[in-house]
């Protein structure tokens, strides 16, 4: 019997404690947004002990600097931490915290700051100032703020600031180059095949003049602009062409960068000719020559540049090589642009080959050639003039 | 063109990596609770990027959120309870700013603007696409100025309050407005530059309204409902005029309906080049 009450008695106070955790814990979620900033209160006033990091001093400093942060008050004003302002504990002036989130279910008269943290009004919660939170949101769960409710996203970290403002990696650079590679090769292949009698033609004045196809490439990069403006002025003077000014602008641009085109490709097609072997010239079809020539020319100017891409890890020697790079693409683009100014864009025949197209450099006779009395091209061997012999073997 | 793209890849590669850099985007967002129903002036200034502007049911006075490179630009939201004057959008833009101005085309701007409140509101726009439905807003002034820009104003239900001017400025741009019919205005003054604008006169006339529209070079294209009654009065030079069957009185042209009609739009447009175009729409 004493058992059997013992075991009841047992029984009946675990039934209890059992009743009694399962009551708190209901009443706790039944209350627990308005116990929940109490909870915050007790621990925030633990953690606002903690001094402010260097790193939120630096950045509330930053912020402070910008005109969007001037309104936030010093850094020494704020506090670390979760801070609740209850209707117990009204407060007045203005609050500051960081890394840490301000419930507001009381009154706060002034206004509230919080950086990297949310500001929440509860109910019956008011704010009289401005709400600003950095890196952060404000939320009304059914409370107010009369002034100004700023929301401003986290300012960049030094470390993305860094990755921002770094240049491009070695890699990069790389595939940069071969991209650029690839769209010149795809143009120069355009350029080979719809307009090959232009591009004859601006090599053909390249040849004729190298000089002189250089002197006016300058001069046409500096007569570029105010060439420009002049047709510009000249339309507006006659009323009518106004309506064509931009068209014209247009136009001049498009033929202007097909001026440059084409004069590099020119180039790239004569240097590339320079360094293409005799034989395989010999064997190839003159369009086949030629693309070849055009591709060594493009992989040569190209080349400076991956040089100088793969050296990017390195700042002194990548400098000095885009630096290289730079100055012989920009007198290849300038004697190209000279030549195709010189030779009307490939349509006016200034170079040595008079008459006719000739497309491709004439690869250089073989040795043998030279040694048979048999006419070659009906021109005896002994009487072929020294000059042209020369020029076709170089 | 490789010779033409040659040049910005090597100024770029060589001189242009360290300056590469730094366009770091930051978003802000501001709203002010609305505290009574008086009058304010809303300001608007934005440069470059896009810009919405719209009607809010929240018992806001307004709420923006504006996307902006912090590098470049400095975002404005100004108040002045006293004045009740209201400044938004990005400071006046640098040379630096202007420099860059297309990168920062990306920035953005969403504007909505309380109903409840009379507002005489000022847009100044540069370089921008302009989304601007101001259709329920109680208006009393709306004064548009904009660039170089893309730009649709359109009123989709009608103004809360009589407009005592309607003003639009714009220069390098395409404009189109819609509904101006709801604009509940009297008076309405266009003066373009170079670019096209079309005006749309539908939607629930309350009163008649005067059109003055001034372009220097491009089309002015205007939709009148049928039901309107319209008088056009134009000025051209080298450019030409489809009057859709208006008929000449004097120094105007009139529609046949101009006696009748309850609501009548009078037009005074002028060109140098281009041409007006008018087309009576059945609304």
């Amino acid at each position: 019997m004493a058992r059997s009450i013992s075991a009841a008695a047992t029984t009946l106070s675990v039934a209890l404690a059992l009743v009694s955790v399962s009551g708190s814990r209901a009443v706790a979620q039944a209350t627990g947004p308005s116990r929940a900033p109490r909870a915050n209160a007790a621990e925030s006033q633990a953690r606002s002990q903690q001094p402010l990091s260097e790193r939120l001093r630096r950045q509330i400093q930053q912020m402070r600097a910008r005109p969007e942060g001037s309104r936030l008050p010093s850094p020494d004003s704020f506090t670390v931490g979760p801070r609740a302002i209850t209707p117990a504990t009204p407060t007045s002036g203005p609050v500051a915290i960081a890394d840490g989130s301000l419930d507001v279910s009381g009154r706060l008269d002034g206004s509230a700051y919080v950086i990297n943290g949310d500001i929440v009004v509860h109910s019956g919660g008011l704010i009289s100032g401005d709400a600003v939170s950095i890196g952060g949101r404000v939320l009304l769960d059914g409370g107010r703020v009369e002034g100004e409710r700023l929301t401003l996203s986290a300012p960049p970290t030094e470390a993305v600031r860094a990755r921002e403002g770094a240049p491009p990696t070695t890699w990069q650079s790389i595939k940069l180059v071969l991209g650029w590679f690839a769209v010149l090769v795809i143009i120069g292949l355009g350029v080979l095949i719809f307009a090959e009698p232009n591009m004859d033609g601006v090599v053909e004045a390249m040849e004729g003049s190298f000089a002189k196809a250089f002197w006016v490439g300058v001069l046409g990069e500096i007569m570029a602009l105010p060439a420009l403006a002049l047709l510009v002025v000249g339309l507006v003077l006659t009323l009518l062409g106004i309506l064509l000014i931009p068209f014209a602008v247009v136009a001049y641009a498009i033929a202007l960068a097909g001026l440059l085109s084409l004069g590099f490709l020119a180039v790239a097609r004569l240097t590339g000719s320079f360094w293409s072997g005799h034989d395989a010239a010999a064997t190839s079809t003159p369009r086949g020559a030629n693309l070849r020539a055009l591709l060594i020319g493009l992989v040569l100017y190209m080349g400076l540049w991956m040089l100088a891409a793969i050296f990017t890890w390195q700042p002194v020697t990548g400098a000095i090589l885009r630096g290289i790079a730079l100055a012989v693409s920009w007198v290849a683009v300038t004697v190209g642009l000279g030549a195709a100014m010189l030779s009307r864009a490939g349509t006016k025949r200034l170079g040595v080959r008079v008459g006719g197209a000739t497309p491709a450099r004439r690869p250089a006779p073989s040795d043998l050639a030279w040694q048979t009395p048999t006419p070659v091209t009906g021109v005896t061997a002994a009487r072929r003039p020294a000059a042209t012999a020369v020029k076709d073997a170089s | 063109m490789p010779g033409a793209r040659l040049i910005p890849l090597v100024l770029s590669a060589a001189v242009a990596w360290p300056a590469a850099a730094a366009q770091s985007w930051r978003t802000v967002e501001s709203a002010r609770q609305l505290r009574d129903s008086a009058q304010h002036r809303v300001h608007v200034q934005y440069g470059a990027g896009r810009i919405d502007v719209g009607a809010t049911n929240a018992p806001l006075l307004y709420s923006m959120t504006l996307r902006y490179d912090e590098a470049t630009t400095t975002p404005i939201h100004r108040y002045d309870a006293d004045a009740r004057t209201l400044t938004l959008g990005v400071e006046d833009q640098s040379s630096h700013f202007r420099r860059n101005m297309g990168e920062n085309s990306n920035g953005e701007m969403r504007l909505a603007l309380s109903r409840s409140v009379p507002i005489d509101l000022q847009l100044e726009l540069g370089a921008t696409k302009a989304q601007l439905d101001l259709g329920g807003l109680s208006l009393l002034g709306l004064h548009l100025e904009s660039g170089a820009s893309e730009t649709l104003l359109d009123f989709s239900t009608p103004n809360q309050t009589r407009m005592r001017a309607l003003e639009i400025d714009v220069g390098a741009a395409s404009l189109e407005v819609r509904n101006l019919g709801n604009a509940n205005a009297a008076s309405v003054h266009v003066k373009g530059g170079v670019g096209s604008v079309e005006l749309d006169f539908a939607g629930v006339w309350s009163q008649d309204m005067t059109v003055d529209a001034d372009l220097a070079l491009g089309k002015l294209t205007l939709h009148v409902p049928r039901d309107v009654g319209v008088r056009v009065e134009v000025q051209k030079v080298l450019a030409s005029f489809e009057q859709q069957g208006l008929q000449k009185r004097g120094d105007a042209y009139y529609s046949d309906n101009w006696d009748r009609a309850k609501y009548h739009l009078r037009l005074r447009a002028q060109t140098t080049f281009g041409g007006i175009e008018l087309d009576r729409a059945d609304d």
